[in-house]
């Protein structure tokens, strides 16, 4: 059995896993590496080149060292492989704290509405249908602009906005599995409400969210990039978005100021798909075992 | 095999009096249980027979609160479980006596399972809520009920899915969940009808061996007089969500007075008929249950059907003990023979 199911794990699996494993290793040790600090701006090394060599402060002080820019500079001097590091930071906790939250609220309201019915569900529906009627964007300006955009309130705020879909999809699935006839044998067997939601359908509509959530977190970490055309992304922190963003004006001298983000994010976004896919693939062929 | 006589309580296991299910649908309100009573003794079998549609599944179903929510259960129903009156209408009432003191096989084995839980964890599940056992404890018992249902290996079997298992061995697990808590009631749902026809006796044999065990009453559904034949005291025949006759088995088989039974028994195939001889049948479907007919519900297909028929409903009552039908013109003792 082992045998078989890895065999059905192929590079498209492991590349996209080691991938984000990667940024995800980057995001966590960028404050440990002999990097400047990601506002740090050597104007002796303005749009600099890859390979050239810089001398910045490093690990705080202000003594300061030889450091080569892998990636080069930005215009205003700015090492782009640390902002690249910090930046993931922001695009990771979007991608993944949003759907989580959408996962935890939209996944149980979705899956009570779907089992209980009744009154539960059109309440959902009424109020699932109006978050998705209303345009997100003005959301999000009311947000940035009445509250603030950090990084926390643009987290919640992305995440509220994905309730109604993990509450579409925990709401379809809880439907066709509490129908189920092992779901009516758990009940013919004395289990209560909570332990059939908790231990029949779950496990069941699980799979289904956690698909349906990588592919939210590619959504997410795309829309972090066109938050920060509008200016609506995290400001005064790194983030790949802002520095597409920031590097458009300058597409022509420098092209790598926004290719490069751009294509880390590329590369983040289809390892998220892919493993959301393979992912999804898995759990079809389990279905049909079954 | 009747109620032992050590058994504190007397009387039925099981009374059932004057049960009604009707589902409210757009067409208008179906009675698929029209006014059903029974009792059942501790201890014994019933069978209850009749063809798809006739409420056999509804019945019980209704008893355990299984149903969907178009369903409504009529208020003058009265239910004695264990010399207790139970409260069908109440969620709460049935769930204390759901898995504990009345359990259920369904149909189909390869549904009845959950997929994503080990078949161990499955029969665990009920002896740790219902009788609160430990995890260690639960895991024993689960390994000894599932050797106990003829499964070789238990100790292997406990940990694996049920798509590892085949639909015989599943149906067994699905046997051996029902049989946790040792109910005092096991109510088996057509077991056998999604299973090989090599399994079927086998699982059969296995449900009866379990109950003479554990002295568990059984309500044995089937659309199929062969399966009720030798392991049944006693035998129900359900047309269009009625009871239209009960007797013991044997005298079912010999001397039923229901033209609906014999009409039943005349379409099982027979092994000593020549070749090509043709199956015979039910003429005729059986009503619409929105609109039932006025008299006997099977009149309309019955070849013995008078006026009175027609007109006026028959009541389920008998002249000799332990045997009831509603007919008015019911066979007589000669033409029952087959």
């Amino acid at each position: 059995m082992a045998e078989s199911r890895r065999s059905r794990f192929g590079l498209a699996v492991w590349l996209p896993v080691a991938w984000i494993v990667f940024v995800l290793g980057c995001a966590l040790s960028a404050d440990w590496w002999a990097m400047p600090e990601a506002d740090y701006m050597d104007f002796l090394s303005q749009g600099a080149p890859p390979g050239a060599v810089g001398e910045v402060p490093l690990g705080g002080g202000d003594e300061l060292a030889a450091y080569t820019y892998w990636l080069g500079t930005d215009t205003l001097g700015r090492d782009i492989l640390t902002r690249l590091f910090h930046g993931a930071r922001v695009s990771l906790t979007l991608g993944l704290i949003a759907p989580i939250i959408g996962l935890l609220v939209g996944g149980s309201l979705g899956m009570a509405a779907g089992y209980y019915r009744g009154w539960l569900e059109s309440t959902a529906i009424a109020v699932t249908d109006t978050i998705l009627a209303f345009p997100a964007i003005v959301l999000l300006l009311a947000i940035v602009f009445y509250i603030g955009g950090s990084l926390f309130n643009l987290t919640l705020t992305l995440g509220f906005l994905t309730v109604p879909a993990f509450y579409r999809v925990a709401r379809a699935n809880t439907l066709t599995y509490a129908e189920r006839e092992f779901v009516t044998a758990a009940k013919a067997m004395g289990a209560s409400d909570a332990s059939i939601l908790l231990r029949e359908i779950l496990p069941n509509v699980f799979m289904a969210m956690l698909v349906y959530a990588l592919l939210i977190v590619a959504l997410l970490i795309v829309v972090e990039g066109v938050l920060s055309f509008l200016g609506l992304s995290v400001p005064n922190a790194p983030s790949w978005g802002g520095m597409i963003a920031e590097g458009k004006e300058y597409l022509d001298e420098y092209p790598r100021l926004s290719f490069v983000p751009a294509f880390v994010m590329f590369l983040t976004v289809l390892s998220f798909n892919l493993l959301g896919d393979r992912l999804r693939r898995f759990t079809d062929a389990r279905e049909s075992n079954i | 095999m009747s109620g032992s006589p050590q058994d504190p309580r007397d009387g039925p296991l099981l009374a059932v009096e004057n049960l009604r299910t009707h589902f409210h649908t757009e067409r208008g309100v179906v009675r698929a249980i029209d006014g059903v009573s029974f009792t059942l003794d501790r201890g014994r079998t019933l069978g209850v027979v009749g063809e798809s549609g006739s409420g056999k599944t509804v019945l019980v179903r209704t008893l355990l609160g299984l149903l969907p929510s178009t369903a409504h259960v009529g208020e003058d129903a009265r239910v004695m479980f264990d010399g207790r009156a139970l409260d069908i209408r109440s969620e709460k009432a049935l769930r204390r006596v759901r898995g504990r003191h009345i359990a259920m096989v369904f149909q189909d084995p390869m549904t009845s399972l959950n997929p994503v839980m080990t078949v161990g964890a499955q029969i665990m599940e009920s002896l740790r809520y219902h009788l609160g056992m430990g995890r260690g404890a639960a895991r024993e018992r689960a390994v000894a009920l599932i050797e106990s249902v003829g499964i070789p290996m238990p100790a292997r079997r406990v940990d694996q899915y049920p798509h590892q298992l085949s639909g015989g061995l599943r149906q067994r697990i699905a046997i051996a969940i029902a049989l946790a808590c040792e109910p005092k009631l096991l109510i088996a749902d057509e077991p056998t009808t999604a299973l090989d026809v090599t399994i079927q006796a086998e699982i059969l044999d296995l449900l009866a061996r379990q109950q003479a065990e554990r002295h568990m009453a059984m309500i044995l559904i089937t659309h199929d007089l062969g399966v009720v034949a030798g392991r049944t005291d006693d035998i129900a025949v359900m047309y269009a969500g009625k009871i239209v006759e009960r007797a013991p088995t044997a005298r079912l088989f010999t001397a039923m007075r229901m033209p609906y039974t014999r009409a039943l028994m005349d379409s099982i195939p027979r092994l000593e008929a020549p070749p090509n001889t043709p199956l015979k049948t039910i003429g005729g479907r059986p009503p619409d249950l929105i609109d039932p007919p006025a008299g006997c519900r099977f009149a309309p297909r019955c070849a013995r059907a008078d006026d009175k028929c027609h007109r006026a409903e028959p009541p389920l009552a008998g002249a000799e003990a332990g045997h009831q039908f509603a007919c008015w013109r019911p066979l007589d003792t000669a033409e029952a023979t087959p």
